[in-house]
């Protein structure tokens, strides 16, 4: 039995030392997009698999790590379950070096957020909502979404303004 | 009270006013921020982009129609018309679109969108493989359609926008008026506060002013009326006292006379009398030297048997005459005080012991006393003793207890305020601690001297002195011939050579003659404009040496003390009593042999 909890404890210690790493390998390898691409990351960024660009599809955005997000918005009504990669995963992902990212939707309304809210408010580039895919008329088919529950000091004009729905386009400087 | 309470009131309307103030600036400044923030909040974007996003489809539809066949534009169109599609839900759940929900224009447009979206949808609900041009031609039609509607629902929502912003400029406008009057009111306000205050401490200060005045012009009335009793006991004394001052004299001339028993006794009644009345007379003294405020406090390092022998000598036999016994312990405590004062005290307070006891007796005595480098004197008695209701009043000029009468073998009742006098001059006052029946004791405090400021007690002078005024020529000047004949038939007696003298010329011209004397003895006052320390000058001026000199005077002035005490002279106060002089003279007689 010991052993069997010894083993256990230490596979258990190389899982957690390949999680630490693999992000990191993952990050070295991005793979090239199969399905429609849907979001473009471009700027300063150390990976690229389209040129000078980052581009993704639904199923590789689904392959970072997933996080949820429940919230309300300062345009809907009800509580909503917001799911996709963090954007910090997603900057991690394309081994972003910038200060600022400007982000950009499919019509052409653009917003710059420092990378300050990024580490400090975590926002979400959500792909589903409340379980559902988004669609361009549901305002996807990623849109950013911060948590608005859980800092009320944003529910303000400034970061209304900053979460942009069909983004389409990240640059980050 | 008055003066805090107006402070009271103008602090909290200060703070009222400032805080008022304070509370409308921040109002204001959140107005403003809030219409700001609302016009950033604009109406407008959210409509406008809804006729920029029908454009943007059009654009889309008319490449398609220009590059038919092509998947990139179809995409394109396919993306823009969703995204309108969007826009035209968000706006019937935003908030912005609620306030144009009640405007026909607003309700016009979606139904108007609804229909577009719902003819569209049949081509566009899904990504299409491609586009017939008439199915393009129709699409941009109805989209065209949708125009007019929209554009009018974005020029009211900009009207709507425009009214809402009028309205909150309106409304901060009025608030500012209200701010602006409402601060000037409340500064107002305060100003009339302040001016109310400034005019009520300004009230008060002249009252208090005007109280003063009258306080001060009380305080000097009774003040006159205190220096005109004083000038009428200084004018009594030095009155009665040239008078008595003779009669001492010539009584204690009598003496040697009285050969007969009955004479001898007749003139020893009489001696005792005039002593008896001199004593009063020195009372009398005391006290208007006192209130003219003349005394001057000269501490010194002093020890109490002396004072203590002084008292035995003088109250001893009185004592023994009256039955009692008096008690004055013997103590080797030096104490550092004023001699004189402290002599007076004990002296007042044992006759009046001497005077209240019938039976019994009186006792003096030097005690520690509670209060660290003070010992305590104490004057007991058995005698009547003072009710507790009269403890203050013993103490006022001519108050005698149960002497209603006014006896004057009672005394004057004096000796006690005399008493408080020179204890106020000492600084420690003097407690009575009796009662009816009880006897009483006086107590006082007295600092006691410390050893590094004692000195060797002076040797009392014991040694037997030759009656060296025998054969002294001595010059009487006084313009009182009772007084002048009085010290001359006196001086004779001691068996001095005496000459006398009226006033200052007829000394002169006496000496001019030749015969100077040995001694001189001036009256402080006499006729003609000079006094007695100025002929003195005078005298040993002529003379060329200084010749021994006293003044006598009737004056308890300061300035007479000074001004004799200045001239190197010794100030014998009227009444003299032969013995002092005689004692006196010798000094002066011995100094100038020497």
């Amino acid at each position: 039995m010991k052993s069997i909890r010894l083993i256990l404890g230490q596979w258990s210690l190389v899982l957690l030392v390949l999680s630490l790493i693999m992000p990191e390998s993952r990050a070295q390898v991005l793979a090239k997009p199969k399905g429609p691409v849907v979001l473009t990351v471009s700027g300063q960024i150390s990976q690229h698999n389209l040129g000078n660009t980052a581009v993704f599809d639904a199923a590789m955005l689904q392959a970072l790590p997933v996080q949820e997000l429940i919230t309300r918005t300062p345009w809907e009504k009800n509580v909503m379950t917001f799911s996709g990669p963090s954007l910090k995963a997603l900057l991690h992902a394309v081994g972003s070096r910038g200060k600022t990212i400007r982000l950009s939707a499919l019509d052409n309304y653009e917003a710059s957020v420092p990378m300050d809210d990024v580490t400090r408010f975590d926002p979400v580039l959500a792909i589903r909502v409340d379980g559902k895919p988004l669609t361009i008329r549901s305002r996807g088919p990623v849109r950013v979404m911060y948590p608005f529950d859980h800092f009320p000091e944003i529910n303000i004009e400034l970061y209304s303004g900053r979460t942009v729905w069909q983004l389409q386009h990240i640059v980050v400087e | 009270m008055k003066i805090s309470f107006y402070w009271w009131v103008s602090a909290l309307s200060v703070m009222l006013a400032v805080s008022g103030i304070g509370w409308f600036q921040y109002r204001q400044i959140d107005q403003v921020t809030l219409a700001s923030e609302r016009g950033r909040d604009n109406l407008i974007w959210d409509f406008y982009k809804l006729e920029l996003q029908l454009a943007n489809l059009q654009l889309a539809l008319r490449e398609v129609q220009a590059q038919p066949g092509k998947p990139a534009p179809l995409a394109e169109a396919f993306n823009q018309y969703n995204i309108l599609v969007s826009q035209v839900q968000l706006l019937q759940t935003l908030n912005s679109g609620q306030v144009m929900h009640e405007h026909e224009s607003f309700a016009t447009a979606m139904a108007a969108a609804r229909l577009f979206i719902d003819a569209t949808d049949v081509h566009l609900a899904a990504l299409p493989n491609a586009l017939t041009g008439l199915v393009v031609q129709r699409l941009l039609q109805s989209s065209q359609q949708l125009r007019p509607p929209v554009h009018r629902l974005v020029l009211d929502a900009y009207l709507v926008e425009n009214q809402r912003a009028n309205a909150q400029f309106k409304e901060i406008r009025r608030f500012t008026v209200y701010y602006g009057l409402t601060a000037s009111f409340l500064i107002v306000l305060m100003l009339c506060v302040g001016w109310l205050v400034l005019r009520n401490l300004s009230l008060t200060e002249r009252r208090h002013l005007e109280q003063r005045d009258q306080l001060r012009e009380k305080k000097e009335q009774a003040e006159a009326v205190a220096l005109a009793k004083s000038r009428f006991l200084s004018a009594a004394s030095h009155d009665l006292r040239q008078p008595a001052h003779a009669l001492g004299l010539f009584v204690s001339q009598l003496t040697p006379w009285a050969q007969e028993p009955q004479a001898r006794h007749l003139v020893a009644c009489a001696n005792a009398a005039v002593l008896d009345m001199q004593n009063m007379l020195d009372g009398l003294f005391d006290l208007s030297r006192l209130e003219a405020a003349t005394t001057q406090v000269r501490i010194k390092t002093v020890a109490l048997e002396p004072l203590f022998e002084q008292l035995r000598s003088a109250y001893g036999e009185v004592a023994a005459a009256k039955g009692l016994r008096l008690r004055i312990r013997p103590s080797p405590i030096w104490v550092s005080s004023d001699p004189v004062l402290l002599l007076r005290i004990l002296l007042n307070l044992v006759s009046n012991a001497l005077r209240y006891t019938d039976q019994g007796c009186v006792l003096v005595a030097c005690r520690p006393s509670r209060t660290p480098g003070f010992v305590r004197l104490e004057v007991r008695d058995s005698g009547i003793g003072i009710a507790p209701e009269n403890h203050e009043k013993i103490f006022q000029e001519f108050h005698q207890v149960d002497n209603p009468q006014r006896d004057r073998s009672k005394g004057l009742g004096m000796g006690l305020n005399i008493v408080q006098r020179c204890s106020r001059l000492l600084d420690q006052p003097v407690r009575v601690q009796s009662a009816l029946g009880c006897g009483a004791r006086f107590t006082f405090l007295v600092p006691s001297a410390s050893l590094q400021t004692m000195q060797a007690p002076v040797e009392a002078q014991t040694e037997p002195v030759a009656d060296e005024l025998a054969g002294q020529c001595v010059l009487v000047i006084d313009d009182d011939p009772l007084g002048r004949e009085a010290l001359a038939g006196l001086l004779l007696s001691w068996g001095c050579k005496v000459s006398a003298a009226s006033d200052a010329q007829a000394a002169l011209a006496h000496c001019q003659r030749g015969v100077w004397p040995d001694l001189i003895i001036s009256d402080f006052r006499i006729a003609q404009a000079q006094n007695g320390v100025e002929v003195i000058g005078a005298l040993r001026a002529l003379a060329g040496r200084s010749i021994a000199a006293c003044v006598i005077s009737g004056d308890n002035d300061a300035l007479v003390t000074q001004q004799v005490q200045s001239a190197g002279l010794v100030l014998l106060a009227k009444p003299v009593r032969p013995a002092k002089l005689r004692g006196l003279l010798r000094n002066l007689v011995r100094q100038q042999s020497h």
